[in-house]
């Protein structure tokens, strides 16, 4: 037909076109980054100590936006002598802006990794686009405050056994389970901190109408779902899954890195899961209930009274505040409580956090040089001290904050401090072992002091968080999307037992074997040295 | 009157159906509207309502008052929907003529690269990169220049400018008009149907936009009100893990904010359409060809 | 059937073939439009500088991409990404969800728009089909988010609005069933009034005196309205319809991705959904381009399909 032949010439000719143009485009693009390169080049040479440093840095925010004159950044620029060009950035929209920034090759000076496992962070390592920083970080004399960090943190935050990002620490002793005291109290039920206990108290819950709305409707046990890269998985799953006795996520067995999906105490954790629900005691909405919409809102609605979570409920918290109307004197503890759990032999389980989220690295394509890099990397250290950690985190001591005792403190002016730090300059934060803890009242106080004691033996970490796998890179998303199914429906009692060991012996096949070997490899490697 | 109604159950039967409809659109809003001005516990409470249960004005004034950037916001939400509405308006309109006549020169070759751009495009990455190229990062021409005109309204334009009859542009030309003033003069205002649908088209596209200004733009201060409101809402849902450093005490906005967000988002793009309403019905001109 | 508003253009029939000695030499017919192509040569240029250009950046789909390495000097794998793709176990799933949804959306979601606004047509009463107007058009500024948490609220098995009014406990959501259907009623709910606007725009440029005249001859409501009214938005028709093919293998993420979970998973996942978490949670450039290429081409063919019957059926289609 003639018109196939038209079409044939005219798109052959404006593919040749367009790559021409495109390739024209393509190269003044990159000249026009490495000007900027220049620019700063030129700064740090003249710089010597009286010109202010100046570059870049994207943090994240959300909430109200960040103003320009943000008094914490004032503060911060004064005590460094630097100017620094912050780039807010929404949080929501990080991830895409991220993404494009990474793969056009545009970064400012410093950026958040948000993703040390994914390929495109992978593939700028080995495309040299980040400093390495790990001599810098081991180097006291110039850098004294880099040694606030922690030393696991820092290990299992290497690539390729190279420090290329500064990690932004967090608590590790966090996983815990909550409950509503009030009814703990009325059916005489201590703190469910091992699985029996547990079970016990939400199938207690479940029988009775403790919210006093006279239908038997109370969830015992509420659980949400939450997003795993491929599809939604049960949020808090380990921390069930540790206290029996088996792993968080990846683990270590006889030397060999292994998923906790293939070991039987995992079974028997969601066997028990299983039960619970054809008993009544999980809601058959489990699987949409998503954690970060529409947990709160049941536990606000009194559906349910036993959860698992990663905080109690603050002092804003709607429920909390109703029940304060009737009674003014009402503490939070008499509301809600939390522990962490045990192993039937009364042992600490606790599945640890990875020790920090996300992380700044420093882009090498933007800062050209290691006289500017070292510069940058001093703004970086103060943050890291005592002081530079308290002010990005809590603020202004006597304007945001104010000190309470030697390690605590509490918010001065909330509407500051929630328009200047939390949220905005907070994310700045890198290490973080010396920041006060704001504390309102004494179950504040309390659970600050709880998630700093432990042993090591209590916290069990995910082993895979220093390995590397490319087979977990390329194919944990698909693998994901089959196996939550199966979960689910196993669960809710719609599949039998074998179909869900079928389920469980297709992930291994499909890939979940093979990223087990690369974890096992990776991870002997780090053995040997 | 144009036809006799002779059927008054037809006439119940439809307008019944219609109020359905109407209602089952309405309800869902109203409940929005209804929880705005709500308690924060009437929610805890109650599932679904379309009166406010403990009225209170208290989330609106934490919305609008809680950040100075609001009413800058708005500005640049107004100017940039008028501004990009218009421009949409003209490079649409002035494209469309031309290309409703199958003889102009070169208008298979163009036709052709329209319809691909339907279909294909580079994706997010290669258009961050030209725009980059072109300079206009950070500049609200990154907005307004690549949404300028899209394949899909240019050929709803271009059908609806094929039928303008064109004894009226014949009787033009002999008249001595050139094609910019046939299109001007006589063309437009037999348009305006199409031009008001596009309008409320185009208008509510920019001013939901979102995306693109915290693509291309990092200065805040540039950002349209969608984006903040987003931002407010956005704490308890971030993927980036959590938003503190103490793990508690941070209690994400409450579901009455939401909603009061909501209602700021979309009221005043609202309010646009019933003005819009009467131009809709101009098209009757049409009868002015037999004359 | 005759559309009632005449769509000849204004000169001889366009000619395709080059060797017809009567046609006017290229610069002759330039000088001619030179009024025609100032007009389009703004729109032309963003098209050539925003949506063309770009496009070089499809040639990911043919390597293996690196950022670092940028678009020209990435490694070539020629077919092997949509290789992957085709092998990837979930290729057909993928396949016959994206494709049950267009066409769910092409039987269902499409005439209905054209079904209200012919209603809305009828109605005498003029403030009561402003009214009804306006108010089935707020669902499209509602967003997905909201829309999401809506549906939770009244379809959850435990204590949603429509269980309760029924006093039953189905389980609405986690049933893959039940999960197509919902998604198409929550577009139709959200965007059929949004349709309608410019239908009614298209049945404001009916003739009134093709009316009268079917008056004259004896014509009832349904007659005129098969005579007159539908022929009189044919064209319109035709070319949404086409627009609409263009667009059959987008479903618009938003809403699944909100939307989904694990049970709802093997009925729910569809192109769009499998892009945005390969993409964004892989990074992988070079993998989302080549799937987004492949539908690019899909659509391309289904476009051009339509076009051609479309004007089978004595309509004008896109060119």
């Amino acid at each position: 037909m003639l018109w196939k032949k038209g079409w044939f010439r005219t798109i052959s000719i404006l593919c040749i076109a367009t790559l021409l143009t495109g390739a024209f485009s393509g190269c003044s693009g990159k000249t026009s980054q490495s000007s900027t390169g220049e620019q700063s080049t030129k700064n740090s040479s003249l710089a010597g100590q009286s010109t202010p440093v100046s570059f870049s840095w994207i943090v994240t925010y959300s909430g109200e936006q960040p103003s320009d004159n943000n008094s914490v950044i004032q503060e911060l620029e004064k005590k460094t002598n630097t100017k620094i060009s912050i780039q807010w950035t929404p949080m929501i929209s990080y991830g895409d802006k991220y993404n494009v920034l990474l793969s056009s090759g545009q970064l400012p000076d410093v950026f958040l990794v948000t993703d040390l496992k994914s390929s495109a962070y992978l593939d700028a390592v080995e495309g040299n686009q980040f400093w390495n920083l790990t001599s810098y970080l081991s180097d006291s004399s110039e850098f004294p405050n880099f040694k606030n960090f922690n030393s696991v943190t820092l290990k299992n935050t290497q690539t390729d056994g190279k420090n290329y990002i500064l990690p932004r620490e967090r608590v590790i002793k966090r996983r815990m389970v909550c409950w509503r005291a009030d009814w703990a109290k009325k059916a005489g039920l201590d703190a469910p901190d091992t699985i029996d206990k547990l079970y016990k108290m939400a199938k207690t819950f479940a029988a009775g109408d403790f919210d006093g709305n006279g239908k038997k409707d109370t969830i015992g046990l509420l659980l949400g779902t939450v997003s795993d890269g491929g599809g939604q998985t049960i949020d808090c799953l380990p921390e069930l899954t540790v206290a029996n006795g088996s792993l968080n996520t990846w683990g270590v067995r006889d030397g060999k890195v292994v998923s906790y999906v293939t070991t039987p105490e995992y079974m028997n954790t969601i066997k028990l899961l299983r039960n619970m629900h054809s008993e009544g005691i999980i809601s058959d909405d489990f699987a949409i209930t998503k954690t970060t919409s529409q947990v709160s809102e049941y536990i606000d609605k009194e559906r349910a009274g036993l959860w698992l979570t990663y905080t109690i409920p603050g002092l804003q918290d709607p429920l909390y505040i109703s029940k304060k109307k009737n009674d003014p004197n009402l503490k939070r503890s008499d509301l809600y409580g939390y522990t962490f759990m045990k192993n039937s032999s009364g042992q600490p389980r606790i599945p640890a956090e990875t020790g920090f989220n996300c992380g700044y690295a420093i882009s090498k394509t933007s800062v050209k040089d290691e006289a500017k890099l070292k510069q940058i990397l001093k703004v970086m250290d103060y943050v890291c001290s005592t002081e530079g950690q308290n002010l990005v985190s809590l603020g202004i001591n006597e304007k945001h904050f104010q000190k309470t005792g030697d390690t605590t403190a509490k918010v001065l002016n909330k509407d500051l401090f929630s328009a200047e730090v939390d949220a905005k300059t907070n994310q700045m934060s890198m290490a973080g072992g010396q920041i006060y803890d704001i504390v309102d009242d004494s179950l504040g106080e309390q659970l600050a002091k709880d998630r700093k004691q432990y042993a090591t033996s209590d916290l069990i970490s995910d082993a895979s968080i220093p390995l590397i796998s490319q087979t977990y890179a390329t194919k944990n998303t698909s693998l994901n999307k089959g196996y939550d199914t199966a979960l689910f429906k196993y669960i809710l009692g719609q599949t039998n037992d074998s179909d869900f060991k079928a389920a469980i012996q297709q992930w291994k096949t499909d890939g979940g074997d093979q990223i087990a070997k690369e974890y096992t490899e990776a991870y002997q490697k780090t053995q040997s040295k | 009157m144009r036809r006799k109604s002779n059927s008054v159950v037809f006439n119940i039967v439809n307008m019944g159906l219609l109020l359905i409809m109407a209602l089952l659109c309405l309800l869902p809003f109203l409940f929005v509207l209804a929880a705005s001005f709500s308690s924060p516990d009437a929610l805890a409470k109650y599932n679904f309502f379309i009166i406010p249960k403990g009225f209170t004005l208290n989330s609106y004034k934490y919305v609008l008052l809680s950040t100075n950037t609001i009413e800058k916001s708005l500005v640049v939400s107004v100017v940039m929907t008028i501004g990009g509405t218009l421009i949409n308006l003209a490079v649409t309109s002035l494209m469309a003529y031309p290309l409703s006549h199958s003889n102009v020169f070169g208008y298979k070759v163009i036709m052709r690269l329209v319809t691909i751009t339907l279909v294909f495009s580079g994706g997010m990455i290669p258009t961050y990169l030209i725009i980059s190229t072109y300079g206009m990062l950070n500049s609200f021409s990154s907005i307004l220049l690549p949404t300028a005109v899209s394949a899909s309204t240019l050929i709803v334009f271009i059908s609806f400018f094929r039928s303008i009859p064109s004894e009226l542009e014949e009787a033009a030309k002999i008249d001595g008009c050139n094609d910019f003033m046939i299109f001007l003069k006589i063309v437009l205002p037999l348009s305006t149907p199409l031009l008001a649908t596009f309008t409320l088209l185009f208008a509510v596209g920019h001013w939901n936009e979102w995306f693109n200004y915290v693509l291309y733009i990092d200065n805040g201060n540039k950002w349209p009100v969608q984006v903040i409101l987003r931002n407010i809402l956005s704490a308890s849902n971030s993927s980036i893990g959590d938003s503190l450093m103490m793990g508690e005490d941070y209690t994400p906005p409450q579901d009455v904010v939401r909603y009061c967000v909501i209602v700021i988002a979309t009221v005043p793009i609202l309010i646009v359409y019933p003005f819009l309403q009467k131009y809709f019905t101009k098209g009757l001109m049409l009868g002015s060809v037999k004359g | 059937m005759n559309s009632s508003v005449t769509s000849v253009s204004p000169s001889p029939p366009a000619d395709t073939s080059a060797v017809t000695v009567s046609k006017p030499s290229a610069w002759k017919r330039i000088k001619r439009d030179k009024w025609m192509l100032g007009m389009l040569l703004p729109g032309l240029l963003i098209f050539i500088l925003f949506k063309y250009v770009p496009m070089f950046g499809l040639v990911a789909a043919f390597q293996n991409y690196k950022s670092y390495l940028g678009f020209f000097h990435s490694r070539w794998v020629g077919w092997e990404n949509f290789q992957t793709f085709f092998n990837d176990p979930s290729f057909f799933q993928l396949l016959r969800n994206t494709v049950i949804f267009g066409v769910y959306k092409m039987i269902f979601v499409f005439p209905l728009p054209i079904i209200v606004a012919l209603m809305l047509n009828e109605v005498q009463v003029n403030w009561y089909k402003r009214l009804t107007q306006t108010f089935i058009y707020i669902p499209h500024f509602i967003s997905w988010v909201v829309v999401a948490s809506l549906t939770v609220t009244f379809f959850a098995s435990d204590n949603g609005v429509v269980n309760n009014i029924m006093g039953t406990h189905i389980n609405f959501l986690a049933n893959p069933s039940t999960f197509r259907p919902e998604i198409i009623l929550q577009q139709i709910w959200k965007e059929t009034g949004w349709g309608t606007i410019i239908y009614l725009a298209a049945l404001t440029g009916i003739d009134p005196q093709l009316y009268e005249a079917a008056e004259i001859d004896g014509a009832g409501r349904w007659k005129k309205l098969w005579h007159v009214t539908l022929p009189g938005i044919r064209g319109t028709i035709a070319i949404l319809f086409i627009l609409g093919m263009g667009s059959f293998l987008n479903m618009g993420f938003e809403q699944f991705l909100l939307m989904l979970n694990p049970l709802t998973r093997n009925v729910g996942d569809i192109y769009d959904t499998y892009v945005y978490e390969e993409g964004i949670n892989n990074g992988l450039l070079s993998y989302s381009t080549a799937v987004g290429l492949f539908k690019s081409v899909a659509s391309f063919i289904l476009v051009v399909i339509s076009n051609q019957v479309v004007k089978a059926l004595g309509e004008e289609g896109i060119y």
